[in-house]
């Protein structure tokens, strides 16, 4: 009998403590980069919040992906809790009511002390509420094949400007192996690195809800990616076949965003040297658009709420988030937590280019409206045929002409 | 029928009104049985296709709560769209490819099997391989032989002392290396059916040009193989024209319509508008000039070719 009351009464703690307990549905893009970042940050979380389980659901591909899942699931109610977004695709799920303004929850406080600053916010800032907390962020570097480089230019010296990076990327090609200079990765999501030369020469993307891009810096911009066919003779390879040619040893200079630094750092092990350089000739007035992902909460039950902003503040806090660096390439979105990792720098050279670039952080523009997606692919095409070479000869006439057909969907 | 009326008539009325109410009884009870599918038919066949066109003269996108009627504004934006017509053309590209090459491909390889006396079997299921995988996992195959730089093909050539192309991202083969593909993976599915006419041909009608004295081949062929092949061929010509309107896997899998649309086909499009960039609206306007093209062409087996046949 005493037995039997003993096995009741575990039971019963059993059922109780199962009762408290709220699950929150996770999910997140790119699990090849982000795996072990967030198993690390549930399982923290978890420890120290016990009534609340975190469960994931397989990551999405990337973010367009991402955006597509989300708005399919809204349609027929199977949105998880809490989603990682592109911080280019926040705006869309504003627009469709997905997304769940965070302001009432923030104390003054997280905005104060924690972190939680009007920079912070910017990003996933519409119509004065905040949709979305940045998560990681990334800022695009240039990436060396160290020996590669100077096999070609026989000294050590790693070459800073676009110019100088053209130079020696032709000296790469001249070589006599089947070695390429450069690839720059101008298809990666959402125009970015287009949007990165523009920007860097203080140009604009977007004025009063039209491109702004069709000025000299826009000018400026497109010749480069024009002399990087014509100069550097870049490949026109696709993303996927670029990154594991570079990653074999096969391309000389690569330039895409710092998350890429876990990945290649990985694929590279010690084939060769891989030293990263700041973005070549940014501007005084310059600015380079922040990429990388934002958390967003979905969920509409108020309880559910409460754990996920519980979550969502741990990941994104001075605590969690200084985790960031330490799986990815990506940095910390919390200043805070950027300050607390301290000496975490000091022998890691490579993550630190990024972070000095910093203070040109700005937006990664969305083009308003609802063409946005459709723009963005018009303009991939549009560079496409100068990056090809196919109309690297009159690249001043494919930015006329991409700012039209871009303006008449906005 | 009111038990009055019947009362009142002459026996021979009695008897046509109880077999008029016998024959509207059949009918009642035929539309009753044949209920289930009108509606299974109507819920997702004609259903989906008149919602398709309603939106097609909307503004709705996915996920908006608004939704506007726009009149041909979709239409419009079509014909202006240069993308629109690369897709068209290429499509039309790739089918006036696929459809004639698997189809004489398949006749042919079928004739060739047929008449050898050995391995037949075995001959069948390596041409048919291809149909029974999945075309997404093949085409992950493909993008690893087509690799411009460690791929299988152009190891190959380079032993032979050519030098691949950068085949996938090159405007000028891309499209006839998909249509390459499509060939390779219809070809099988073509040459299984070919071999179902030739062998459902009675051998008697070949006896009987044998004591005729008509000689073999070509003759033969025209005489008797080809026309008893009528009936199936035209089952054949119209299922690859189909299915090569239908062409998505490969584009979605090798080349997303890249480089610069040069790859771009209809149902990729219509893809990538709807569910990419969420313009539902003038992706269901993709849509209905598909359907409108599918039409076309079963109105074409349906109005001419069926009375051409010879059965």
């Amino acid at each position: 009998m005493k037995k039997q009351l003993c096995i009741l009464g575990l039971f019963a703690a059993f059922v109780g403590s199962a009762c408290a307990e709220t699950t929150l549905v996770v999910q997140y893009p790119y699990g090849e980069l982000f795996d072990g970042l967030h198993k690390k940050l549930a399982k923290d979380f978890e420890i120290k919040n016990p009534d609340i389980k975190i469960k994931f659901r397989a990551n999405y591909e990337n973010y367009e992906d991402a955006s597509q899942k989300v708005m399919r699931e809204a349609m027929t109610n199977q949105l998880p809790d809490v989603s990682f977004q592109g911080l280019n695709r926040i705006l869309p799920l504003v627009e469709r009511e997905i997304a769940v303004p965070l302001d009432s929850f923030l104390t003054n406080e997280d905005r104060t002390k924690n972190g939680f600053n009007a920079s912070m916010m910017s990003p996933a800032h519409f119509s004065n509420q905040t949709y979305g907390l940045p998560f990681a962020v990334s800022l695009p570097v240039v990436y060396f094949n160290k020996e590669l480089v100077k096999q070609a230019t026989g000294n050590n010296q790693l070459p800073g400007t676009w110019q100088e990076i053209f130079e020696t990327a032709a000296s790469i090609n001249a070589l006599k192996g089947s070695e390429k200079g450069l690839y720059f990765d101008w298809k990666v999501t959402g125009n970015w690195l287009w949007m990165s030369l523009v920007m860097s020469q203080g140009g604009k993307i977007i004025k009063d809800g039209k491109i702004a891009f069709n000025t000299p810096e826009g000018e400026w911009a497109i010749n480069q990616l024009a002399e990087m066919h014509t100069k550097a003779g870049m490949p026109n390879l696709q993303r996927r076949s670029a990154e594991k040619s570079f990653g074999a040893g096969n391309i000389g200079i690569y330039v895409t965003s710092t998350s890429n630094l876990g990945y290649f750092t990985r694929t590279i092990g010690d084939k060769f040297t891989l030293v990263t350089g700041k973005f070549p000739n940014i501007k005084k007035n310059g600015k380079l658009p922040v990429g990388g992902n934002a958390v967003v909460m979905l969920t509409k039950d108020e309880e559910k709420q409460q754990a996920a902003w519980k979550y969502i503040k741990y990941i994104t806090g001075p605590v969690g988030n200084q985790q960031v660096p330490h799986f990815t390439g990506y940095m910390p979105s919390n200043k805070v937590a950027n300050v607390n990792l301290g000496s975490f720098y000091d022998d890691k050279p490579n993550h630190l280019t990024a972070v000095s670039e910093l203070p040109w952080m700005d937006t990664w523009v969305t083009y308003p409206g609802r063409n946005s997606l459709k723009i963005t692919d018009i303009i991939a095409d549009e560079l496409e045929s100068v990056v090809s070479g196919e109309r690297a000869d009159e690249a001043k006439l494919v930015l006329k002409e991409m700012t039209e057909k871009a303006n008449r969907l906005l | 029928m009111s038990v009055a009326s019947v009362t009142s008539l002459p026996v021979k009325n009695t008897v046509l009104v109880e077999n008029m109410s016998a024959v509207s009884r059949e009918q009642r009870s035929a539309w009753l049985l044949s209920l289930p599918a009108i509606a299974l038919m109507i819920l997702f066949l004609i259903g989906p296709i008149l919602s398709v066109i309603a939106l097609s003269f909307t503004n709705w996108q996915l996920g908006m709560t608004n939704i506007n009627w726009v009149g041909l504004d979709n239409y419009r934006e079509m014909i202006g769209d240069s993308t629109f017509w690369k897709a068209f053309n290429n499509t039309l590209m790739y089918v006036g490819i696929v459809l004639p090459v698997s189809v004489i491909g398949g006749l042919l390889v079928a004739l060739l099997v047929e008449t050898r006396m050995a391995g037949k079997a075995l001959y069948r299921t390596l041409f048919f391989l291809p149909v029974m995988g999945t075309l997404i996992a093949m085409s992950i195959v493909w993008e690893y032989i087509l690799q411009p730089d460690f791929g299988l093909l152009n190891m190959v050539l380079s032993k032979f002392g050519m030098s691949g192309e950068n085949w996938l991202n090159d405007k000028d083969t891309v499209i006839y290396v998909l249509a390459g593909i499509g060939v390779w993976h219809q070809l099988g599915y073509n040459l299984i059916l070919f071999t179902s006419g030739l062998l459902a041909i009675p051998c008697h009608l070949y006896e009987a040009a044998d004591m005729d004295g008509v000689p073999h081949g070509w003759s033969r062929f025209q005489l008797i193989t080809w026309p008893m092949l009528g009936p199936i061929t035209l089952f054949v010509l119209v299922i690859t024209s189909i299915k090569a309107f239908q062409v998505f896997d490969t584009v979605a899998v090798l080349t997303q319509g890249g480089p610069g649309k040069s790859s771009e086909v209809l149902l990729h499009l219509m893809y990538t508008e709807g569910f990419e960039f969420f313009r539902t609206s003038y992706a269901a306007s993709i849509t209905v000039i598909f359907l409108f093209i599918i039409l076309l062409i079963t109105v074409i087996k349906i109005r001419f070719i069926d009375k051409r046949v010879h059965y």
